[in-house]
């Protein structure tokens, strides 16, 4: 799930203000927030972490990255999650007949929400201590898309 | 590219995942489907002990002769029925006849004395048979109860959560979808069975013309203001050319009448 950051700029953590680090560090967090009402519409998963990059995104990069590392790493999540509901309603309200995939569907999603939750975890602890690590693929994307000349005046 | 490639690795994954877990035995649609049907057979054996009762049962020869002569009859038409059913007759001057879940069907005595032909009744019985065959009872449950009230009550709820199975039970109807897959079930087992299947719209059209006094609560009718519609659906039935209706034997209708009206 970790991808080699040996061939990629960051900052330094000692560089890094405390706030910028806190910033970076919920954005693997908020998720959580939401993990009630996630369970049944996963997309509230996905518009709260669109809601937090749009409320970054005039940060510093360090935050700005995490925050996109974050909703990148939540959309195949939620993909599979929408599919699990989709599923489990024709299941119950639409009369469909419970055939050995859909049981499968089940228990990988919930492996990979596992997976997921075990990683935001590790990600959170990591953002907050100023470290640099990209998630495979999603990390790479959220890397390549951030302006990481763009500094902010965060003197105000 | 390189992050496309991850992208398709990480479903590619999870599709190895969803097959390596379904090759499980845990997963498996037959052991769901016995654990499914047993939590079925807990919340049958407390409704039917809720609608009946021992005291309300009508066990006449006549009635048990009857009621077993058309089930089987229907039943036989069906590869495979769903359940092994047992149809209770119950002692009740309202007009009704409903499906509780796990195969099991209530008549009232009402109804039988309500119907000027054994063929009415085996309309309405192939009716409930279709709820029953086709999964409405615990979809029905399902949607007015709550996926979390069900499950609570299937994993050992506390006999409040019955009881609220019970009042949900007996105060909300099918929906208009689920009636129109019941008569159409209803509509070719009647045919299956060699019983004109225009019997069902007989029915309809007497309950809809009947007298505002006559207590009707049977399901398919009182909460579906489009029954019109259902009875021309069930008259434009058509049967197969070399269709055959043979009459109910064995059985005395007019004992059952009588009895009916006690």
């Amino acid at each position: 799930m970790l991808e080699s950051t040996t061939n990629y700029w960051f900052p330094r953590p000692e560089d890094l203000p405390e706030r910028q680090r806190e910033e970076a560090s919920f954005a693997y967090l908020i998720p959580f927030v939401t993990i009630i009402a996630g369970l049944p519409l996963p997309i509230i998963n996905l518009l709260v972490c669109v809601a937090y990059w749009l409320n970054v995104r005039e940060k510093a990069p360090f935050v700005r990255f995490h925050a996109l590392q974050s909703l990148f790493t939540t959309i195949p999540v939620v993909l599979i999650n929408a599919g699990a509901v989709y599923i489990g309603v024709h299941l119950i309200f639409y009369g469909w007949t419970f055939e050995t995939w859909m049981g499968g569907y089940f228990a990988a999603t919930i492996l990979f929400n596992i997976i997921e939750f075990a990683f935001n975890i590790y990600a959170a602890i990591n953002a907050r201590k100023g470290k640099s690590f990209l998630f495979i693929g999603f990390g790479q994307i959220a890397y390549d898309l951030t302006d990481w000349e763009a500094m902010p005046d965060e003197s105000l | 590219m390189r992050a496309f490639k991850h992208i398709v690795l990480y479903f590619g994954f999870f599709a190895l995942m969803v097959f390596i877990f379904s090759q499980l035995d845990f997963f498996s649609k037959e052991r769901v489907q016995k654990l499914s049907s047993d939590q079925e057979e807990r919340i049958s054996r407390y409704l039917t002990d809720v609608f009946v009762r021992a005291g309300n049962i009508m066990d006449d020869e006549a009635i048990v002769t009857f009621v077993d002569s058309l089930s089987s009859r229907l039943l036989s038409t069906i590869d495979e029925p769903k359940y092994d059913y047992s149809i209770y007759v119950i002692r009740n001057r309202t007009v009704n006849a409903f499906a509780l879940p796990g195969g099991n069907i209530v008549l009232h005595s009402g109804l039988l004395d309500y119907a000027e032909s054994p063929e009415e009744v085996a309309a309405v019985l192939a009716h409930e048979f279709g709820h029953s065959e086709k999964g409405h009872i615990m979809q029905k449950l399902m949607k007015e109860i709550g996926f979390g009230v069900l499950f609570s009550a299937l994993t050992g709820g506390d006999i409040g959560v019955f009881s609220e199975i019970g009042r949900k039970f007996i105060t909300t109807r099918f929906d208009r979808e689920y009636e129109l897959e019941a008569d159409g079930f209803a509509l070719e087992t009647l045919e299956a069975a060699s019983i004109d299947p225009r019997y069902l719209a007989v029915f309809f059209h007497r309950l809809s013309e009947s007298d505002d006094n006559i207590m009707i609560r049977i399901d398919f009718i009182s909460t579906h203001p489009s029954h019109d519609a259902r009875r021309q659906k069930a008259l434009s039935y058509q049967t197969a050319e070399d269709f055959e209706e043979r009459p109910i034997e064995g059985i005395n209708w007019e004992l059952v009448k009588a009895l009916s009206r006690r």
